[in-house]
């Protein structure tokens, strides 16, 4: 399922003693707003005493990409469980949403670090600059003048021309 | 070094889409991401602008000149300028998909009609090449007879 960004706007149920609760805010990635919801609960019961019990919802809302069709970088700063500890971390994507480099930070988290969603907490993330990125495989595709050959190509086949035997070698360049 | 690759990914390669929903359509690189994923648009081909993967597209021999991340408008007088539907047209990759597609849409009558030009062309090519090897074959009697007249053949048990 793709991910959303959501932002989901909430406070503690008005009640004699507090009539006008603090109101607080939370921009998430979720795949459904059920999802983010539940997120906004379980990062704000870390921060205030709060439960969904003792809170309400006011709004949840959608968050679109301003500009969907231009590639930026990103920078997403992490924290995760591994299996022997907590780290925070500092990755870089290129892709033309938020949501986008989000989805590559998963699959890259769980392919690399074995790091699940349920134990990766997103910290931050924020368009970068082109001259303020740190990672050299995000710097090496800034060039406009890139130019690379595709090495091996393997023909892709339809599924219904799929055969396990060829009578022709194929052509991989 | 001097590299045997002749195409490359490169912005303002014309590329065609080899697999998924956009199949057999062209479009321009207008931005690089990764090394898997590239941005594509072809204004005139009906693709939008988005990411498609390396491995779903067929570099072709075609590149215009366009700045990287280049705006619909600039894209189009870029397309304008290189003539590049009638250059895309006139690429063997794209003439045989249109000659695939032209067949795959005949009607019924359209097929049959198909059928008989064929036989009539094969007939004929047949009747030519039958000829030919006739020829061919008589002429090799021909020879053996006279090697056999003057003795050069062994005779097989």
């Amino acid at each position: 399922m793709p991910i959303h960004e959501y932002q989901v706007v909430g406070r503690h149920v008005p009640t004699e003693r507090e009539a006008n609760p603090k109101i607080y805010r939370m921009r998430l990635f979720a795949e459904t707003s059920i999802h983010a919801k539940s997120r906004f609960w379980y990062f704000l019961s870390k921060i205030v005493k709060m439960k969904k019990a003792t809170g309400e919802i006011l709004n949840v809302s959608e968050i679109f990409e301003a500009k969907p069709t231009k590639v930026k970088n990103f920078g997403v700063f992490l924290r995760y469980n591994s299996r022997s500890g907590t780290h925070n971390i500092y990755k870089e994507y290129r892709d033309l949403t938020r949501c986008g480099a989000i989805a590559q930070m998963y699959d890259e988290m769980a392919s690399r670090h074995s790091a699940r969603e349920k134990s990766i907490h997103i910290i931050d993330i924020k368009e970068i600059a082109a001259k303020l990125t740190r990672r050299a495989n995000t710097k090496q595709f800034l060039d406009s003048g890139i130019k690379f050959p595709l090495t091996h190509r393997v023909p892709k086949t339809l599924p219904q021309f799929k055969k396990t035997f060829s009578a022709a070698r194929p052509n991989t360049f | 070094m001097i590299s045997k690759f002749s195409l490359f990914v490169e912005i303002g390669r014309v590329v065609l889409i080899n697999y998924g929903p956009l199949l057999n359509k062209t479009a321009i690189i207008i931005d690089v991401l990764d090394q898997n994923r590239v941005l594509v648009h072809g204004p005139t081909t009906g693709v939008e602008r988005q990411i498609v993967n390396i491995k779903w597209i067929t570099l072709t021999k075609l590149t215009i000149k366009v700045q990287r991340g280049a705006r619909l408008a600039s894209l189009m007088t870029a397309i304008k300028a290189a003539d590049l539907d009638n250059k895309v047209a006139q690429l063997n990759l794209v003439k045989k998909i249109t000659a695939a597609s032209d067949k795959a849409a005949l009607t019924d009558f359209a097929r049959f009609k198909l059928r008989l030009a064929k036989s009539k062309v094969n007939k004929k090519v047949n009747n030519e090449v039958r000829k030919l090897v006739n020829e061919a074959n008589r002429n090799s009697h021909k020879k053996m007879v006279a090697q056999k007249a003057k003795g050069h053949v062994k005779k097989t048990k």
